[in-house]
């Protein structure tokens, strides 16, 4: 693990029963809690969603800059015609994101150099009955070098606060991106086409400032907007490997007319999987191991099965409008 | 295809020769066909690569078609002079739909993933025929037209539409004064509905069939 790693979700518990988790009900994932013996995704009740800027400034980035940064990755997600989430920034604070439990959700830069692999972190406090978020802190690292403009050396701070408001709205992380091991540990990232994909691109790069479509699904699952059901459809089926049900299988979902990709993952001992959200149209379908990434940037379930090879579904999939695919099988083999 | 149309509409507009001043009829045929193999585009599954530029990576690429099947046709026409003839035929065919899934950068195996399409097409079109001489039973002509191409897939979940367009020629072969064997050769063009990749894509299609004029 590197400084490269830079999104560490972070859990803070009000329960001890409270187990941050995969929704079974859709993926990408959205994150979830179990509650005496329910299972709920984690999300704002109310809307908009208030936040605070902490008077914390960095080298290169002033309160003001951090704000106008953290605005702009706010509006982002907000602009999302077919989800409904929207913010509104209630001014400069004394608050730091680690004063959990004041019922105010801060973002701002603290000092953390014992985590030389986390550039963000995101702790949540919710309501253990609902499982609706009652506060949301956003930590940035300011061990690390950040840059408003793109500068070369320094990360972007929209980028990775685009990426940690997505935890602050309840998304979980995607796996939709290629990585590769570093020599002295760690992973850098090849490629990747999601906003929520757990590692950051490398310094200078921009392009988490702006969603994909797995994010767009993500968000618009979880905030629906009207119509969202009668005008999007969703995949589903099971990964199995001999006979039985695959855990935690990484499920890319491509549009062969508009070249999109959409993901999620199976989420049951059953190896079933959902991905909803997706534009109507014909999808082919490729399965593979979440290796990546460590698995438990995904899921707090140790028993992720990423013993097999990736593998293609033998058929193509024609989502409908306002509906469900049939459900069918993918088939892998043991690596 | 216009530039065709065109052409056809002129031919249509002329006036028919004294020798072949028959009776306005209508014509019911039916017969089979074989549609060729139909691209609809090739696209990569891309992410965006770790560059400022975020330039594209890619995972695996697709290569998608509508393979060779037969089909069912009918077809009714209304002869309006000695040599035209407008028509609209409804052919049905049980196509599969195949994407050959190949490049994977993770070495997964290519694999050609399928589903099976129910292939509806309505067209209305004229035919032309290059000759009128009634002592020869053969006689040549020349068809064009446009339609609607509607997909089913598997499952009924989603049906697509697109604009069909054709152009071809052929021979009719008198077996009587009313019946007769036709075949011709089209080539058609979707645009819109499945296709996906850029462009519209050429497909072939060969017919027999029989007709009997009343």
């Amino acid at each position: 693990m590197r400084a490269l790693q830079r999104r560490y979700l972070v859990a803070a518990l009000l329960s001890g029963a409270l187990i941050l988790a995969a929704t079974p009900a859709w993926a990408y994932l959205h994150l979830s809690v179990t509650l005496f013996g329910s299972v709920k995704s984690i999300k704002w009740a109310q809307s908009p969603v208030r936040w605070l800027s902490s008077n914390a400034s960095t080298p290169g980035v002033s309160a003001t800059a951090f704000q106008q940064a953290a605005q702009a990755a706010f509006a982002t997600w907000e602009a999302v015609p077919s989800a409904t989430v929207a913010f509104q920034f209630g001014g400069f604070t004394n608050a730091t994101p680690s004063d959990d439990g004041d019922g105010l959700s801060v973002l701002g830069f603290e000092e953390h150099g014992d985590l030389d692999r986390t550039l963000a972190a995101t702790g949540f406090t919710i309501d253990v009955v609902s499982g609706a978020i009652i506060e949301s802190d956003i930590f940035f690292n300011s061990a690390f070098a950040w840059s408003t403009s793109g500068a070369a050396n320094a990360y972007d701070l929209q980028s990775v606060a685009t990426h940690e408001i997505g935890h602050f709205i309840g998304l979980g992380h995607s796996a939709l991106g290629e990585t590769e091991l570093q020599a002295g540990g760690g992973r850098r990232v090849l490629a990747a086409s999601s906003v929520m994909f757990p590692i950051a691109f490398g310094r200078g790069i921009t392009l988490d400032r702006t969603l994909q479509p797995d994010d767009i699904a993500g968000v618009s699952t979880l905030y629906p907007a009207g119509d969202l059901a009668q005008t999007t459809g969703q995949l589903q089926g099971r990964v199995r490997l001999g006979g039985r049900g695959v855990f935690g299988a990484h499920v890319d979902a491509f549009n062969l007319r508009t070249g999109t990709i959409s993901a999620g993952f199976s989420l049951n001992g059953e190896g079933e999987f959902l991905i909803g959200g997706l534009e109507p149209g014909l999808y082919a379908v490729r399965v593979e191991p979440l290796d990546d990434a460590s698995t438990d940037s995904f899921f707090d379930d140790p028993g992720i099965d990423v013993n097999f090879k990736v593998t293609f579904a033998e058929s193509l999939v024609a989502v409908p409008k306002g509906g469900a695919a049939p459900t069918f099988d993918v088939t892998v083999q043991p690596k | 295809m216009i530039r065709f149309v065109a052409v056809v509409a002129l031919l249509a507009a002329l006036p028919a020769s004294a020798d072949a001043q028959i009776r306005r009829r209508l014509e019911v045929g039916g017969g089979a066909s074989v549609a060729g193999s139909l691209g609809l585009g090739k696209r990569d599954a891309s992410l965006m690569s770790n560059d400022t530029a975020g330039s594209p990576y890619r995972l695996f690429s697709s290569d998608t078609r509508i393979d060779p099947a037969p089909r069912l046709e009918v077809r009714l026409g209304y002869r309006l002079s000695p040599r035209l003839t407008i028509e609209g035929t409804l052919g049905v065919a049980q196509p599969q739909l195949t994407s050959s899934l190949r490049n994977d950068v993770e070495n997964a195996d290519g694999v050609d993933s399928s589903s099976t399409l129910t292939e509806y097409v309505i067209d209305g079109g004229v035919l032309w025929r290059l000759s009128t001489n009634k002592r020869r039973r053969w006689t040549p002509f020349v068809s064009g037209g446009a339609g609607v191409a509607r997909h089913v897939h598997e499952g009924q979940t989603l049906i697509e539409s697109a604009l069909d367009t054709y152009a071809g020629g052929g021979l009719l072969y008198a077996l009587g004064r009313r019946t007769g064997l036709r075949v011709d050769g089209r080539v058609h063009i979707l645009n819109g509905g499945i296709a996906v990749g850029q462009g519209a894509s050429p497909r072939g299609v060969l017919s027999g069939s029989f007709f009997a004029a009343f």
